[in-house]
């Protein structure tokens, strides 16, 4: 602890000496026209660095001592503890009293969630089939999907009638 | 006023980049700049993707297995055209493999010692064997790499030709990081609430870790510190590329953090004898493969006294330190490091190839 107040000390000192003597001296050369602007700044960034150098120390001085090491300890502890009982809480409260009064909880929004994604996923291969039975169906002419074979005339292969895919059923799906 | 307008927007810049990181949970694979040297993955399981980098003109028979930290993404290794640990071995003739390691989820918080070494990093060895047909392969750990090397290296001494540690936190008694006497007052309990709540320990607290240990840097003067480099070559792009790796944090596995936390750094289990992983003890001097210890001596992550009192405790008689006169990441992207520390590692590795 001792060393590490000599260090600050020494920091303090190269601090007030750059900025309260070599700084102000430096401004008043630079006024009266006999140093130039570079020498000023050099000077400038002394002074900055002696400042970081004392701030640096300050805080490893506040590192080695214990009563901030065991302050800074607790308060970490009691914030885990406060979340961990937030936590336990909230699941207390979302997973028991919450479905008591009739709204959905977490994992069930969820798993509806993925039963939509699921279905769009379905309605995604349905169009793009679709799609790709029209572009069939336009590349070579003589090859017509079944259900449009029967709107043009064509008879079942199986003797009963083939309807188009309805979509009315994927609108409420997407809706 | 220029100087306040710009060094108050670096600032900002690095403020709202670090709120989206946050935001975004910090590291992942998808967050990772385009890699500088060409690689392919050549092997996934688990939490670890094996990465090889083929030499152009391979010159050395032993391949090299580098083990990265778990706590940030990789790239740090391959930063740049140039700035490349990786780049510079591989130019050197070396096969280098390296282990890419993915971020745990809640359900990974089980993995320990045990698992990484045992299992990731047995995996990783068994798989550069089989590749150049060889028995024994190189290791190259750095920072919790090392230890991870250290420990399957005392496990499994047969594999191993020769062992390079960078930056290892071995003896972690010294406390000449100020930051590390904090560690004292976390205890177990804390320890135990964290991996409760969260399964691993979070990527934003590791981050919020790496901040502390240098807070009125990481607050103000890197800043400062790209206007004042601002016209040096290359200064932005390192910067922006360096400040992205800051970020670049990923969880640590749940059991490990507990172990890492109450075996290493409270009770210094592995230099004092006492770690033992999957019941087995790790006994150091099982460890007979040449050892070269390489140490940072700015380090101010892993004190350079926390590395250097590895050799007395292997069993090996080939065994050296290097101390660089450069800091914990300035290791492995300083142009000092990449034109003087990593040829003679090179060096040391080519000798030690037959």
């Amino acid at each position: 602890m001792l060393g590490n107040q000599s260090f600050v000390l020494d920091r303090l000192s190269t601090f007030i000496e750059t900025a309260w003597l070599d700084f102000p001296a430096e401004v008043t050369k630079a006024l009266a026209g006999v140093s130039d602007d570079d020498q000023l700044q050099r000077v400038g960034w002394k002074v900055y660095d002696a400042w970081i150098g004392l701030a640096n120390e300050l805080t490893n001085t506040l590192y080695s001592d214990p009563l901030f090491g065991e302050v800074s300890g607790r308060v970490i502890e009691t914030a885990l503890r406060l979340r961990h009982l937030a936590g336990a809480a909230a699941a207390a409260f979302f997973g028991n009293f919450w479905p008591l009064i009739g709204l959905p909880t977490h994992r069930e929004l969820v798993a509806l969630r993925q039963e939509l994604l699921a279905l769009r996923e379905e309605l995604r291969s349905f169009a793009h089939l679709s799609d790709a039975h029209d572009r069939l169906a336009s590349d070579s002419p003589s090859v017509v999907p079944l259900w449009k074979q029967t709107q043009t005339g064509y008879g079942p292969a199986n003797g009963h009638p083939i309807r188009p895919p309805s979509r009315q059923g994927e609108r409420n799906v997407a809706a | 006023m220029s100087l306040l307008n710009e060094i108050a927007e670096f600032w900002m810049d690095g403020t709202i980049r670090a709120v989206e990181a946050f935001g975004q949970g910090y590291g992942s694979p998808a967050t990772d700049p385009p890699a500088t040297t060409p690689y392919r993955v050549v092997y996934e399981s688990g939490l670890l993707r094996l990465r090889h980098y083929e030499a152009p003109e391979r010159r050395f028979k032993t391949p090299l297995l580098i083990v990265y930290a778990l706590i940030k993404r990789p790239f740090i290794l391959d930063l740049l055209p140039g700035k490349s640990v990786v780049e510079s071995l591989v130019q050197r003739g070396f096969d280098v493999y390296l282990t890419d390691w993915l971020p745990p989820a809640r359900e990974d918080s089980w993995r320990g010692f045990d698992a990484y070494v045992n299992g990731d990093i047995a995996d990783a060895v068994r798989v550069l064997q089989i590749q150049n047909g060889v028995e024994r392969v190189n290791l190259l750990g750095y920072c919790l790499g090392a230890l991870l090397s250290l420990i399957y290296s005392a496990l499994h001494p047969a594999n191993v030709r020769g062992l390079i540690t960078l930056t290892v936190p071995f003896d972690m008694s010294v406390r000449d990081l100020p930051f590390y006497n904090l560690v004292d007052f976390i205890t177990d309990d804390v320890i135990e609430l964290v991996t409760r709540i969260y399964g691993n320990c979070p990527a934003w607290m590791i981050n919020g870790g790496f901040n502390l240990m240098a807070p009125v840097h990481h607050a103000l003067d890197k800043y400062v510190g790209r206007y004042r480099n601002g016209r040096r070559d290359g200064y932005a792009e390192m910067f922006e590329l360096f400040e992205r790796w800051m970020r670049s944090d990923i969880p640590l596995a749940g059991q490990l953090y507990r172990e890492m936390h109450q075996l290493i750094f409270r009770r210094n289990a592995l230099k004092r004898g006492e770690l033992r992983v999957a019941g087995q003890p790790v006994d150091l001097r099982r460890i007979t493969c040449p050892l070269l210890n390489v140490v940072a001596e700015q380090d101010d992550v892993v004190h350079p006294r926390s590395s250097l009192g590895l050799l007395e405790h292997v069993g090996s008689t080939d065994k050296r330190n290097i101390t660089f006169p450069t800091g914990h990441i300035g290791a492995v992207v300083s142009a000092g490091a990449i034109s003087k520390l990593w040829p003679q590692v090179g060096r040391w590795l080519a000798e030690h190839d037959q």
